[in-house]
Parts: C-alpha cells; sequence; structure tokens
C-alpha cells in the first residue's frame, strides 16, 4: 500500500477526522439542522435500490414510505438516545468509534525506505535476533507411558545403562517402543525438532553430549533415549544475508511506533486519573 | 527375567561388538512387549546399513494456511482490518505483530507455509483510496468521497463506499480491476510481499488469490487459486475476477484462465473450493450449473484443476451433516446449516447433499460410473479464511474471523450476521483449521506437488501428526517397527492415493498412525471412514472406530459401539488435563467388509478428547457468563484425504 506522507495533507486529514468524530455523528443522507430531520433524495434513492437488490423489484409506495417512515423513526430515537447520554456508556458504541478513528489515522506516515547506514546501525543493536539455528542429528528411543506404566522410566534407565559402552547409535533401533516419531533425524534446526517433539523435548536435547545415549529426557510421549551424532551450533548471520529481512522488521517497527504517536500526541490533550480500588475486606475510607 | 528384559541385554551386547553387529531389518523384531528374541532370527535379511539410504519421504507433516485475507481484501479493508500481506507472513513465522484493534498477538509456533489470498475483486482499492491514489481522485465520485473525507467526515464516506458497492453503483471505471495500473501494482505488491517473505527450507510463503464467485443472492462458490511459481510467472497475468467485463461467476470460466494461465506461463495452478456449507446446495453439483449439464467435461476440468477442497474453516466444517449421516455420532461437529452466505435465503434439506465433502465425495463416484471421470475427487485441507491480515485458529488464542471479532468481552453475545432469515452469533465462529502436507521438503514447489497428490490432511487448528496408507499386504507387524512410514510407502499408497487391481480373495488393509499434537491433547480414537457405491448403485457410507485410547479399560460394547472417552475440561478455568486418551495411536486395520466389484473410498479421521473451545477461555478471560447453548468444549479433529479403490472395468 502506498502511504500518505505529505506532512500537511496529512495534518489536514488528521484534523478533519479528529472533528469527523468528535463532532460529526450523523448517519448518512440525512443532514443536520436542529429539531429537523431531513432525508436527502440521495438517501431514498438507496433505500429503493437496497429494496430492489433484495426483493428483485421496485419497493411500492407504501414500502417506500415505510422505509423512509424507519430511517425518520431510527432518528428520532437517536438523536433522543445521544441527548439522553446513552451513547457514552456503551461498549459497543465505544469500541466502534474507537476503531473507525484508528482506521482512519493509522499508518499515514511512516519513513519505509531506510538507507543502508540506519539498517546497519539497527542490525548491531539487535543481538542475537539474526542468527541461524542450531541444527541437530539424533538417534532417539521411545519409553511409553501409555504402553509400560510406572515402568516405562526404570526401563529407560536400565536400557540407558545397558547402552553404556554402545560405540554407535543403530544398535540400539530395536529397544523401546513402537511409534511414529522418526528414530534417526538428520540436521533438523530447532524449530523443526520442536514441531515433532515439543518444546521441553528441545530444551533437554540442548543439554545432552554428543556420541553416547544419554536421557531419559520427556516430552509429551514418554522418556527418549537419546544420541546425539552431531550439532551444529548456531550462528550469528551477517548482514548481507539478512538485508531484507532487517529491512522490514526496521520498517514495522517504525510503522508501530508512528502508529503510537499518534496515539501520544493525542493522549497529551488529557488529564487522565485512575483511582485505586480498595482491596477486598479493607474499607475505602480507612481507619482514623 | 522377563523376555523383553533378556533381549535388551542381549541387545546392549550386540551394540558392543561392532564386528559382529547386524543390519537390522525393518520389520519383525521391533516389539519389546512381549514378544520373545526368536524374532531375532529375521536379522539375516539385510537392508543398507544406513537407515536414512533411499529414504525419501518427509519425517514430518508441514502444517500452513491456505486461506488468508488482509487490508487488500476489499471488504476487510473496508471494515476495518490494517495489517496487509507482510504482517501476516511475520505472524505466520511467528513475530509478535500489533493487531487491528491494537493488542499484541502472537502464534504459539510458528506455521511452515501461508498463502495470502485476497479476494481478486476490486482487489486492492481501500487502501489505494485513503493514501489518495491520483489514479482513483481523476473519478468525480472517488473525489467528492475523497472530499468528504478531507472535509471531516471520513466515517460517512466509508459508509457511502461500502453502499455503493454492495448495491452495485460503485462507479466501474475506478474499481479497481485488471488491465488498470490500480491492480497491477497491487496484484505485483502481493506478490512482491510473498516474495520477500518466502524462505525456502524454513517457510513458504505462497502466491495466490480467492475467486470469489457468489451467485444469486449470496451462495457462496469461492475458490482460492494457489501457485507453485515464483512472481516471475505469477506476475504474468491478473488475476481471474468474477465481475464483468473481465470476469465471470461460472468455475467452468475460471478453470479456463488456470488453462490459459498455465499455457501462458508454463506455470502450475491448483483451486481450492470452500464453505459448501454457504452454497445453498451448489458447491457440488450433479445434474446442472450455470445452466449447462453436468457432463463428462465437466468432470474431467473439475478433476483437473480443484485437486483439494477446504472442509474446515472459521465459517464451519463441511465433512458432513447430522440429516446426511444419522449414524455418524461425531457429526454434529461446527455447524453452520441456516443459510446461504449472506443470509439472505435459508436452508432445505434438499440442498444438504450437494454441500458437504462427504456426499460429494460418494456423489463424485457415482458421476464417475456416468462420465468415467469422478468430478469429486478432492483431497481435504482446512484454513482460516481469517479477514484479519493474520491466520488466527488456536482456541485458546482466537482473535476471530473478522476485525469486529477481535478479543473483547461482548464478542462472545454478538450477532455474526443477523437478516430476517436468521442469525448466526459469533460464538458460532469457530477456532479452525489448518492445511497440512506430506511434501518431501518446504519449498513452493514441494508443497505444491504434495497437493497435486493429496497428500494432504486437514486439521480443525490442532497439529497432530496423521499417516494413512492403503496396501493389500499391511499386516499388524507393519506398525511394530521404528519407521511405520517405511512400509507405509514401501508396501502401499499414502493418503490421496488409489487403489487398484484387487488380488484374488484379499480386502484393502490401511496403515493408520497418528501422533497428537506435541503440546496438546490425547487422542481419543482413530476411524476410518468408508463410502461406496452399492450393487443398486446408490451411495453407502460407515464409520469404523480403528484404534482408541484407554484401550485397557475401554472395550466397544455388545453392539459394536466404543464408550466415549469422557471428559477432563473444566470450564470455569478453560483448562483440561491428558489424563484419558493416549498420546499415540497406530494400527493396522482391512475392510471387513469388502466387495472388489464396488467402487468405494476410505479415510481416516482422528479425534482428540474434549477440550475447551475459544468461547470458554473468552468466558473465562473476561469474566463473562455464556448464553445458554453457546459451546464451551470441542473435539478437535484431523481428517486425510482419502484413499480411492477402484474395480477393474
Amino acid at each position: 500500500m502506498k502511504l500518505l506522507r505529505e506532512p500537511l495533507l496529512h495534518f489536514l486529514l488528521l484534523g478533519g477526522l479528529i472533528f469527523a468524530v468528535l463532532f460529526d455523528e450523523e448517519a448518512p443522507g440525512t443532514a443536520s439542522v436542529e429539531n429537523q430531520i431531513l432525508i436527502e433524495a440521495a438517501e431514498v434513492e438507496r433505500m429503493a435500490a437496497a429494496w430492489e437488490q433484495r426483493w428483485q423489484r421496485p419497493p411500492s409506495e407504501a414500502e417506500l414510505s415505510g422505509l423512509i417512515g424507519e430511517a425518520v423513526r431510527e432518528q428520532v430515537l437517536y438523536r433522543e438516545a445521544l441527548t439522553l447520554g446513552l451513547d457514552r456508556d456503551d461498549v459497543v458504541v465505544r469500541r466502534h468509534l474507537r476503531q473507525k478513528y484508528e482506521f482512519l489515522t493509522q499508518d499515514l506516515a511512516y519513513d519505509t525506505d531506510p538507507d543502508d547506514a540506519t539498517l546497519r546501525a539497527y542490525f548491531e543493536a539487535q543481538g542475537d535476533r539474526y542468527a541461524q539455528s542450531a541444527r541437530v542429528s539424533f538417534h532417539q528411543v521411545l519409553f511409553s507411558p501409555t504402553r509400560r506404566g510406572a515402568q516405562a522410566e526404570i526401563d529407560a534407565v536400565q536400557t540407558l545403562a545397558d547402552l553404556k559402552w554402545a560405540t554407535e547409535p543403530g544398535t540400539a533401533e530395536t529397544l523401546g517402543d513402537v511409534t511414529s516419531l522418526p528414530s534417526d533425524l538428520a540436521g533438523l534446526d530447532l524449530h523443526a525438532i520442536e514441531a515433532m517433539f515439543g518444546p521441553d523435548f528441545v530444551a533437554a536435547l540442548q543439554t545432552v553430549e554428543p556420541g553416547r545415549w544419554a536421557g531419559p529426557i520427556v516430552s509429551d510421549y514418554g522418556l527418549h533415549l537419546v544420541w546425539i551424532t552431531e550439532r551444529a551450533p548456531g550462528r550469528r548471520l551477517a548482514f548481507e544475508e539478512v538485508r531484507q529481512r532487517v529491512r522490514d522488521d526496521w520498517i514495522y517497527e517504525q510503522r508501530v511506533a508512528a502508529n503510537e504517536a499518534v496515539y501520544r500526541r493525542l493522549l497529551e490533550r488529557y488529564e487522565v486519573v485512575v483511582e485505586t480500588p480498595a482491596a477486598p475486606g479493607t474499607s475505602a475510607g480507612g481507619e482514623s | 527375567m522377563k523376555p523383553s528384559l533378556l533381549k535388551t541385554l542381549f541387545l546392549a551386547a550386540v551394540a558392543v561388538s561392532p564386528p559382529a553387529l547386524p543390519a537390522f531389518a525393518q520389520q519383525g523384531i521391533a516389539d519389546t512387549h512381549g514378544h520373545d528374541a526368536s524374532n531375532l532370527e529375521s536379522l539375516n535379511q539385510k537392508p543398507p546399513y544406513s537407515p536414512n539410504a533411499g529414504r525419501n519421504f518427509p519425517d514430518r507433516p508441514l502444517f500452513g494456511e491456505t486461506h488468508l485475507h488482509t487490508t487488500l481484501s476489499f471488504d476487510a479493508g473496508t471494515f476495518g482490518a490494517r495489517l496487509g500481506p507482510r504482517d501476516g507472513y511475520r505472524f505466520a513465522k511467528g513475530q509478535e505483530i500489533v493487531s487491528n484493534t491494537g493488542q499484541p498477538v502472537r502464534i504459539a509456533r510458528p506455521l511452515d507455509f501461508t498463502v495470502v489470498t485476497d479476494h481478486s475483486d476490486n482487489m486492492g482499492f481501500f487502501g489505494e483510496f485513503a493514501a489518495g491514489n491520483p489514479d482513483i481522485l481523476a473519478n468525480a465520485q472517488a473525489k467528492a468521497w475523497y472530499d468528504l473525507m478531507q472535509a471531516g467526515k471520513g466515517a460517512e464516506a466509508a459508509i457511502q463506499i461500502i453502499t455503493a458497492f454492495s448495491n452495485g453503483s460503485f462507479p466501474i471505471e475506478i474499481m479497481s480491476q485488471p488491465g488498470t495500473k490500480l491492480y497491477r501494482d497491487t496484484w505485483k505488491d502481493i506478490i512482491a510481499a510473498a516474495e520477500e517473505a518466502n524462505e525456502p527450507g524454513r517457510f513458504s510463503a505462497i502466491i495466490g488469490y480467492e475467486w470469489t464467485s457468489q451467485v444469486g443472492k449470496g451462495d457462496n462458490l469461492h475458490r482460492n487459486v494457489i501457485y507453485r511459481d515464483g512472481g516471475d510467472l505469477a506476475v504474468q497475468m491478473d488475476p481471474m475476477v468474477t465481475l464483468p467485463p473481465h470476469g465471470s461467476q461460472n468455475p467452468v470460466d475460471l478453470w479456463k484462465w488456470m488453462g490459459a494461465y498455465e499455457e501462458k506461463t508454463g506455470g502450475n495452478v491448483l483451486a481450492i473450493a470452500h464453505n459448501g456449507n454457504l452454497s445453498n446446495g451448489l458447491m457440488f453439483p450433479t445434474i446442472e450449473q450455470f445452466g449447462a449439464p453436468v457432463d463428462a467435461n465437466y468432470a474431467s476440468e473439475r478433476a483437473k484443476w480443484e485437486r483439494l477442497y477446504e472442509m474446515t474453516q472459521t465459517k464451519g466444517t463441511s465433512e458432513t451433516h447430522p440429516n446426511l449421516s444419522p449414524n455418524d455420532e461425531f457429526a454434529d461437529f461446527e455447524i453452520w446449516d441456516k443459510g446461504n452466505l449472506t443470509m439472505t435465503v435459508a436452508k432445505k434439506p434438499e440442498m444438504l447433499q450437494h454441500e458437504y465433502a462427504r456426499s460429494a465425495l460418494l456423489n463424485g463416484m457415482k458421476l464417475e460410473t456416468q462420465f468415467g471421470t469422478n468430478p469429486y475427487k478432492f483431497g481435504l485441507v482446512g484454513s482460516t479464511d481469517s479477514h484479519l491480515g493474520f491466520s488466527s485458529f488456536e482456541e485458546d488464542n482466537f482473535f476471530g474471523k473478522t476485525v469486529s471479532m477481535e478479543p473483547g468481552p461482548e464478542r462472545i453475545a454478538k450477532p455474526f450476521v443477523k437478516t430476517d432469515v436468521g442469525t448466526i452469533s459469533e460464538w458460532e465462529v469457530g477456532a479452525s483449521g489448518l492445511a497440512v502436507v506430506w511434501a518431501t521438503e518446504n519449498t513452493r514447489e514441494a508443497i505444491f506437488d504434495a497437493m497435486e497428490r493429496k497428500e494432504t490432511y486437514a486439521t480443525t487448528g490442532t497439529r497432530m501428526a496423521v499417516r494413512f496408507f492403503g496396501g493389500w499386504d499391511f499386516v499388524t507387524e507393519d506398525v511394530n517397527t521404528r519407521r511405520p512410514a517405511q512400509a507405509g510407502y514401501a508396501k502401499g499408497v499414502p493418503m490421496g492415493g488409489d487403489l487398484v487391481n484387487a488380488p484374488e480373495g484379499k480386502a484393502p488393509s490401511f496403515l493408520v498412525a497418528a501422533l497428537k499434537d506435541p503440546i496438546g491433547a490425547n487422542l481419543d480414537r482413530v476411524q476410518i471412514i468408508k463410502g461406496w457405491i452399492n450393487a443398486e448403485g446408490n451411495t453407502q457410507e460407515r464409520v469404523y472406530d480403528v484404534a482408541w485410547g484407554d484401550a485397557d479399560t475401554r472395550e466397544p460394547d455388545a453392539d459394536g459401539k466404543l464408550p466415549s472417552v469422557g471428559s477432563t475440561v473444566d470450564i470455569v478455568d478453560a483448562s483440561f488435563t491428558n489424563t484419558i486418551g493416549d498420546p499415540e495411536l497406530i494400527t493396522v486395520w482391512a475392510d471387513p467388509d469388502f466387495d472388489p466389484t464396488l467402487r468405494a473410498f476410505y479415510y481416516a479421521r482422528v479425534i482428540e478428547i474434549p477440550t475447551p473451545r475459544w468461547t470458554a477461555r473468552d468466558a473465562s478471560y473476561y469474566g463473562v457468563e455464556p448464553a445458554d447453548g453457546v459451546r464451551m468444549t470441542i473435539t478437535e479433529r484431523a481428517y486425510t484425504s482419502p484413499i480411492w479403490y477402484t474395480p477393474a472395468q
């Protein structure tokens, strides 16, 4: 989406919108003179067209006057409701107006064309955000509590002890329980491992030493003995490798910040007072 | 000493003596509960030492979204969605964003792929208009609206624009339509967003759009068009629309467009229809459509282009309807059956069989006997149809379908659509679903190819891993291996495949394996749903329970009915515990009622134990009391693409 960036237009539009929301609450097609309800010809035409679209024929005179009567009734009751201030305590009205306002004021101005120096500075400040995940190749054997009950942990620990001198992982292939979880995985990043085994498993896997059977580590599926054959550590990527991502992230943050700035400017017009409610069981007045 | 321990010790001994190391066969020796060590005789079958050698099937399924709208969709933008394709991709990759109503939101786990599918009609209009695009302001009406906005009546302008669009008086010359600069720029921007977000191997940002055919007073015939290709090809043609002069409401014309695109660019596209439940009997015709008969040509073109069907999403799940499947106790699930998409025409019972996936799969086989091609031989996916600019399908993190439904205390009580025909409440909107593919790698091409061969399944938002294979020789030992998938691919076809040439005296057998979502709920049961055409030419269906959790204490009763798994849901806290059900179910099942002369399909349905629905999370978080009848629990599920059996001619 192209964005309007001329400051003058921006100012005019924003000023106008504030006016719209605060001072113009009329429905379309009606004009506002105090105590007059004017249903404009265009609005009558619109009602007739809407009728025709639904019923596939034009409204009769009686039907059209019924529609107009309804529109007048709506205006009368709407205005009376406003007079009584019924809009003010209504969460639906409030939220709807807020959404309208935000829709019309957001995303109007922010920088979408940062230069390289800006991006590099941003990149440098991000720490490990632009890093390649570690990759792990491993074998796993499952001991399922569903199949073994409490014996699962005992069996897992016993099997680990039996495998203490194992010199390569393939030999344990047939131990443990039947599962469609893969028994050997090559070069997966941590995200992919988590997608299969869950976050707890991945966290525990990080602490396992490669080159021997270890565990048991726990997933929602049960207890796993694991043998890491290879662990390629993660690394920070160079700016050139992630330039596009850095740019996207920078622009995104600009946009969020610009939208927040609009709100902050509006907020400055108000004094905000938040009262602290009394804790339950205490008296609001306190004791003298 | 128990045999299993004996074996453990034996194998441990083997393990420390590399010279004697046998390369274990994949079958026969895997079991450690109950079988004795004599199975080790099969050790002398020697596959290659490396178990990975020759392995070309995927270890895990890829979870994604094929149906996401952003501010570039006319309806989404006008009603308050401000987030664009770039936001949608950021969100899918796991980054926190700020929602349309200013609420921070983040997905629990990243997705593997996403297709942004904005409506092709009037694509990109509102954003350009609001930004004062001079091409639009050249039109007097547009200028008048814009001036109204400048004069401080922005809200009024928005209402006038929406009204003009819905009553057909929107000036066609400023409508964003193919061939105009605005349309072209919008399409290029959609493509550019996908190109930027696409990271082969890690995240696939797939190009697509929605062709939004709506006939009568709002009968839904929508299709999403999905590209295999990169921007260099996709940019060569503007999307197909429905409005004249460039477009058509007839799917036959969409297929022509797809053919023309492939012809012109050498690229590949497929279409995924959705919401048959809101088509009022038009989604899966059997007699005629648009005044033309459903014939051999219709059947072959539909089968060619519409490889998949989006069966579950926010606007209801369309597997089957309780009226169509009275014997299926799980049929009454997230049903939307009050009317068409706009709720302007009420539903009639006779419409249902042309709206739901299972009846379409059945009618398709019937039509195949007539035309030689089954028009409804589709695989299954789910997706969201979110109009938020980001995908939302998690029960405890649900932002709704439209901006008006973003979290707030009142949404549980508000109407979503209200007309004189009926009301659909916002609580009826479902936090669903996901498209899952067994792709060989995470790239646009591999995902598309998996879709083409229908090696896909649908979930209602959960991330179960489900494998489903059909063949003639599956035996129980096949699941007692460390690599059931290896047996699956070696001895059968995966979901979406075909069985033919039934060997004399054999029934088809199926290997099905389901792992629960790694951080989700346990599994209640795995079912296989069989549909067939009987000797009289009538459609038949039956649901078989083939594996279930808590099997040590839960048995089918005398009538063969499996008792309920129960429920651990605490509605007040919107919580549950995994103390019932099983984390994994795996079995081999052979059809006990097979007749080799009759056409049939089989698909697997995996059902989770009950969990809190998003409505329960809302009630708990906002402290609101839901009205009577608001569903507070859900049994999430996965549905695989079918495997079809076709008898010899």
